[in-house]
This record gives structure tokens, sequence and C-alpha cells, in this order.
């Protein structure tokens, strides 16, 4: 390969790599690394070196998995999707610095290619050392799993390059994007309907398995998919082989085919620069438009939406946030669509209540309700941590404005609050209406819905404000380019974990107070259904205060934020 | 009015800024030049209270920044080097954000005035994504102009404007500072800040190496009485240290 893209690639990732390794000077980036690898080191490579005896029966069946037909099938599936839905034109994934300096520079286009398929190498080798640490279970010692996995990411890599530049010439002979994805599925389709056809016999005769394992062993051995599939039998034959010696021969067959591969994508070789130049943008605005807030919708384009209400230009300020996160979200985050939105599942709720015989649908429609309502709580947040994360790129902006730093944290808020808020009330609603229909004393179930419902705003606003109050406290780690490895599974992990540590922390004094209110209201009342009211009620109050407190100590911390300071470390 | 005393801002060992001092009266247009790198960006951002400085005081229209925060900001305006627009609000709906954030009660009389003076009349219903580079800044302009800001701190202002652009928004420069607002441009282009500014600061390392009127700078550190503001920058940034307190 051309020294000087060797070079790039290299000292880019040796930079990334001093980088990571000059933050490691600061306790808390060295903290998240340490958790990150910890984690590493105990769940995913201490098989590698455990002496105590039988690996657990999850890690067996992830190596089981991760070797056996199910991934040859996933292999399969992604190659066809890929001929399927892929783009006509030939896009190879460059960023837009690449595009900016390589494309204009005096370097032949299989210069470039030869760059991406080494790109594409590291990340195959990083990706095979996981992959084998993974596959611990599997009963295949580590150096083969390494090689195996290296020959079917490499073969995955190389299929697709060609992939795309023959999808390309078959563009110019005519075959666009649509007929090329009727032609291909119609294929598909006839090639698995013709192997079912001739599907024989019971599956545990022909292949000494039973059950969904065995099924699928025979239906992957029958013509003609078995004759599809027999390349991609090859490439994972190294890796399923019972001996070193078997591998090393299997690697006859494999490696010649990488080889063809090699050759069929350098013979294909179109023209990409337009394709990836426009790729390269479309990836950057996605990504800028992640950062600016818009978060998973961020694949869509952004449109003229009508106001969700009236602003008027006096008024609270974090109003005007609200507002505008609204327009952000897109016009399903309307007050009239949330309500329309929740309308369907209370509807069928009321349904299933109804028809009494239909009240064993109801117990797991309630169950399921409720269970999915906490876990949103818990996972919500996270999830929404990189809509959070745009208040730094807004931040040289808004903090000019004459506002505080709470009332700026609180209007970046209100939006992600109020939304996983309407979908939790909903759960709730459904979970409460499920079990008013099934519990004896229906009072009890109002008066959960009642206490869920006081609660679960101030603690999805909680979980929320922990979320954007650990991304305060790291804001390193919310530059794109800094999730890399080992500081991004860390982050994840502390992330999860401090969030579960702030709702204990918070649930603690709620449920002092929520006791003593109920029992209070229980001895002088005498009602189950309000003394729990009530302690609900007291719970949610004192929650809310708790979210007060910690609002204007993340506006404190927003104030004295010095994202220089942080962001170039 | 803008009062900087004793500004200093560090990043662990590197001093950006360095014991700065200077003042802008009403009417005032200083221009903030510097080498890349001598601390100017750094200036503006901790002058709008963006970033904290590490030392010294910044007084907006009398209001100390860090004591009096709000009120400050409230005469203020800050407009970046790059336009921070929101992906998904129009040009219409952008002053109507800003108008609540400022409480502009006169906002879209005002507002579509400010449209129509930079050029932007027929984009109030476009997205930031249809609108050129230059577009976009004279959208943030207008959203920084919405409150009647009196003291503005302008980042490259003329950057991506056409030739028109860049005449309407002298201008507007002008204007402002004949309406009594103090304004602090940083630019590279040296003839803008000849044509519009009243004062200029020279910075190099992050320190002052020169500030005065244009013609005391002149006088006090060129060789020639007619030399340009480009003559005195490579004079004083390619040989003076840097020091402060070097008042012209």
């Amino acid at each position: 390969m051309n020294g000087a893209l060797a070079y790039l690639e290299l000292r880019s990732r040796a930079n990334a790599l001093l980088g990571w390794l000059r933050r490691l000077r600061e306790p808390r980036y060295a903290l998240g690394s340490l958790v990150m690898l910890a984690y590493f080191g105990f769940f995913v490579f201490r098989p590698l070196w455990s002496t105590d005896g039988e690996l657990p029966r999850a890690q067996r069946s992830v190596g089981g998995l991760l070797t056996g037909d199910l991934a040859l099938v996933l292999v399969f599936l992604s190659l066809a999707a890929g001929w399927i839905f892929g783009g006509e034109r030939a896009a190879l994934g460059f960023t837009e610095a690449e595009v900016n300096f390589l494309f204009p520079a005096p370097l032949e286009r299989r210069a470039l290619v030869h760059y991406r398929i080494f790109k594409g190498q590291l990340a195959v080798v990083i990706g095979a050392l996981l992959y084998a640490a993974l596959a611990a279970g599997s009963g295949y010692p580590f150096g083969q799993r390494v090689v195996g996995f290296w020959v079917v990411l490499s073969f995955f890599n190389l299929h697709m390059l060609a992939r795309a530049f023959t999808c390309e010439r078959l563009l110019a002979l005519g075959l666009g994007a649509k007929r090329r994805r009727a032609v291909l599925s119609a294929l598909l389709v006839a090639l698995l309907a013709a192997t079912w056809a001739s599907r024989a016999g019971p599956a545990g005769a022909s292949t000494g398995r039973f059950g969904f394992e065995g099924e699928l062993a025979a239906l992957l051995g029958t013509a003609p998919l078995a004759w599809v599939l027999a390349p991609l039998r090859a490439i994972f034959a190294p890796l399923r082989a019972a001996s070193t010696a078997e591998m090393l021969s299997a690697l006859a067959p494999a490696l010649p085919l990488l080889a063809a591969h090699y050759l069929w994508a350098m013979r294909a070789m179109v023209g990409f620069e337009e394709a990836s130049a426009t790729l390269a943008e479309k990836r950057s605005a996605r990504l800028r438009a992640v950062r600016a807030g818009r978060g998973l919708l961020a694949l869509r384009e952004a449109k003229v939406r009508v106001d969700p209400f009236a602003l008027a230009p006096r008024g609270r300020a974090e109003v005007a946030f609200l507002w505008e996160r609204l327009i952000a979200a897109g016009s399903w985050a309307s007050p009239r669509s949330l309500c329309g939105i929740a309308a369907l599942p209370i509807a069928a709720t009321l349904g299933l209540r109804a028809v009494p015989s239909w009240h064993g649908a109801l117990r797991t429609v309630s169950i399921l309700a409720g269970v999915l309502a906490v876990y949103a709580l818990m996972v919500g947040p996270a999830l929404a941590r990189g809509s959070l994360a745009a208040i730094f790129e807004r931040i040289d902006v808004t903090k000019s404005y004459p506002l505080r730093g709470w009332q700026v944290v609180l209007g970046e808020l209100l939006v992600p609050i109020a939304l996983l808020g309407a979908g939790q009330l909903t759960l709730i609603t459904v979970a409460a209406l499920g079990a008013g229909a099934l519990m004896e004393d229906p009072r009890l179930a109002i008066a959960g819905w009642l206490g869920a419902a006081a609660l679960t705003p101030p603690l999805t606003a909680l979980m929320f404000g922990a979320q954007l109050g650990l991304q305060l406290a790291l804001p390193a780690w919310f530059r794109p380019s800094q999730h890399v490895g080992v500081e991004l599974g860390g982050q994840r992990l502390l992330f999860v974990f401090g969030s579960m540590l702030v709702f204990a922390a918070a649930l603690i004094p709620a449920a002092v107070a929520a006791a003593a209110i109920s029992g209070s209201a229980w001895v002088l009342l005498d009602s189950r259904a309000l003394s729990a009211g009530l302690g609900a009620l007291a719970a949610a109050l004192t929650v809310l205060a708790e979210f007060v407190l910690l609002l204007r100590w993340l506006g404190g911390k927003l104030e004295r934020l010095d994202l220089a300071s942080d962001l170039t470390r | 009015m803008i009062e900087v005393e004793g500004l200093t801002k560090r990043y662990g060992d590197l001093t950006a800024v360095r014991d700065l001092s200077f003042a802008v009266r009403p009417g005032e247009v200083l221009g903030l030049v510097g080498p890349n790198g001598a601390g100017k960006t750094t200036t503006l951002r901790a002058m709008a209270g963006v970033i904290p400085p590490s030392q010294g005081t910044i007084r907006i229209t009398g209001f100390d920044l860090a004591r009096e925060p709000l009120a400050a900001k409230r005469e203020l305006a800050f407009i970046p080097d790059e336009p921070r627009l929101f992906d998904h609000l129009t040009a219409e709906q952008h002053l109507r954000f800003i108008a609540r954030v400022y409480q502009v009660d006169d906002a879209p009389a005002r507002g579509a005035a400010l449209l129509a003076e930079l050029g932007l009349a027929d984009k109030t219903r476009a997205l930031p994504g249809e609108l050129s580079r230059g577009m976009k800044q004279k959208l943030a302009i207008a959203c920084g102009l919405l409150h009647r800001p009196r003291a503005l701190l302008l980042d490259e202002p003329l950057t991506g404007l056409d030739p028109a652009g860049i005449r309407a928004m002298k201008q507007t420069l002008r204007r402002l500072a004949s309406d009594g607002a103090a304004l602090v441009i940083s630019s590279h282009l040296l003839g803008l800040l000849e044509a519009v500014c009243t004062h200029v600061l020279i910075v190099k390392d992050g320190a002052k190496v020169a500030d005065g009127t244009l013609g005391e700078v002149r006088r006090h550190f060129a060789e020639r009485p007619d030399a340009s503001l480009e003559d005195v920058f490579f004079a004083l940034t390619e040989s003076a240290p840097s020091a402060s307190n070097d008042r012209a």
C-alpha cells in the first residue's frame, strides 16, 4: 500500500491511542477505562485463562452461536441483503477529510481501494480477536478462532467491496437498483422454495441433531441452498476445524477464495469517487444532526414544521426550548399525536377487559406494560444520551443567553421528559386497567395508578438529570471522534451503573417519606387505597424536590463548564 | 460600554490569554487582531460568558459578567465565527425563539426588518440546510441584533458573505456604532477593520502588543505615517515579543 496512506492510518490510530492514554492521567477518565477493562477482563477474556473447570452455560451458548450454522446463515443473509438492498453506485466508506485530501491527490484509484481494504483489515483483526474471545465456549482453540474469524470477516469485507463495484457495473448495463432488487429477491425466494420442496424426511435422521438446530442443519444441507452455501462453508471451515492440522488444510480452499474475491474487486473496480464523496457528506450530516440533538431522528431530513404551540415573545424562556425541541422531534411529538398514539393500547386493553375469556391475555398485557414502564425508566434516558449531548453543540450560543444554567438545562430536558413520561403514563394506564379488572379490590389499582402516575414524571426527570449530569462531568466522551473502543464501553457501563445508583439513592428518601405518610394515613383514615395513594404522592413530591436540587447543581455545573478545556484533552 | 481588566485564561500549562485589559466605549468599534492562536476567540468567548476567565473582570454596560451574568448578557450579543443554528427551525422561527429568550416585545416587526436589511426577506420559511454559508451567517447576525444589544462581540463576521453582503454588513456595523453600541470585531480581514473600526487591539501569544485608535497605532508602531494596518500588524507580530500594557 502507498506509504503515505499507511502513515495516515497508522499515525491516526496511534494518536487516538495516545490521546486515550493522556486522558488516563485524569482520574475520571482513568476510572471509565478501568471499568471497561475490568468488564472485558471478567466477562470476555477471563475464559481465555480460566482454569476453574467448565465454562458457564451462557458462555457455551454464545460460543456455539458464533461458530454454528446460525452464524453462517446470518452472514449469508447479510450478503444477500447487501445485494438486494445495496445502492446502485459504488460508494466506499471514506470520511470527508479523506475525500477532501485523498481524492484530489495524485493517487491511483487502486491505491485508494487498497487503503480502504487496509483500514478494513485493522477493524477485522480487532473484530476477530473480540469474536474469538466471545466464542470461548465453542470448544475450539483460541488461535484457531482468531484465524477462523479473520477469514470470515475478511471474506465479508472483500465480498461487499466487490459487490459495490459490480452493482455499479450492472447499472451501466441497465440493471438499476429497482430491477436488481426484484430479480434477486425473486431468485432468493425461488432458491428457498426449491430447497424447502426438496427437503426430505425428519431432520434428525440425516443430521443426527434434533429440534431447531437439526431442522436448520438439514435445511442448509439440502440442494440447491447447499450449493449456494458451499463457498461460505469453505470460509467457515477453518473456524470449525476439529484440529490444527484440519484447520490448516481447511485454509487451503479458504485463502484462494479470499484471493479470488480480492481479484474480483480489483477487476470490477469502477469510479467510486463521486458516490463516496456523497456518502461521506451524508454520514457527516447525519453525525452533525445527531450532535445537534435529533438523535435517532437524524436519519430523517429536516423539514419545515408547524409550531407545536404559539410562542409569545414574553414568558418563561425554558418554554422556548420546549417549543424548539418539539419542532425538532417532529409532528408525531405534538400533544394531539401523542394522545392518538396513547389511545390505541388503552382502547385495546379496554377491549380485553370487556371479554372475560380474554383475561388471561389481559394479565400478560398488564404485567408486560408494567415491566416495560420500569424498563423505559431505566433505559430511556441512556438511549437519549445522543440527544442530550447536543447541549454541547449549542453551548457557545446558549451560554451567552441571559439565562441561568438551570434554565438552559431544564429547557433541554423538558421534551425528553415529556415524551418518555407520556409513554410511561400510557404503559402505567394499560397496566392499571388490566390490574383493575383482575384484582379483588379495584380501588387498589386506581390508587396504584394514581401513585405511579404521580411518581413517574419526577422519577423520569431525575433519571434524565442524572444522565445529563454524567455527561456534564465527562464532556470529552461525547465528541463522536472520541467514541472509540475502551472509553465508549466504559462510558456506557459507568452511565448504566451511575443511573442505577442515582435511582436507588433517590428512592431512599422517597420511600421514607412514603412510609411515614402512608403509615400515618393508615392509622388516621383506615383506608388502604387512600393511604397508598397519599404515600405515593409524598414519594413523588420528595423525588420532585430531589430533581429541583439536581437541576440547580446541573445549572451550576453548566455555568462553570469550560468545554475548550475538556474537549481538547 | 465593554470593560476588560486583567483577563487571563489558562488551560493547564498553556496561557491562552494573558493579563488583557481594554475598554470599548459606546459608539466605538474595536478591531481585535492577531495571528492564529493569539487568543482572540478565547477572549471573545470569555467576554460572552461562554467560558469562565481564570483571572480578571469583564463588565458589560457596567454589569460584572461574573457577578451579574444575566444583566450583562441581556445587553450582549455574541456572534461566533461558525453560525450555530437549529437544523429544524426556519429563519422566522429562529427569531421567535430568540425573542422569547431575550423577551423582545416587538420581535415580529423587528425580525422582519432585520431579515429585510440583511437580504433574507424571502427566506423566512427556509431551514438552515437550505441556506448558503453566507445566509446562515446573516441569520446568526439577525438573531444577535434582535434584542438591540448595547455590546456586540463578532468573531469573523464577514466569513462567507458575498460582496453585497459585506457592504451591507459594514453599513450595519457602522449604524450600530452610531446608535451607541460598543462593538468588538475579531477578524483577519485587516481592510475591513480599517474601514469599520475606530480602535484596534493587536494580540500575540495571548498578550496585548498594541492598542489605541488606528491613528495612534500607526503613529507609534509604523515607520511611515501612511502605513496600513497590515504594515503595522506585520511590524508588531513578526518581530515584537509579546508584552502587556504596551499602550500606544
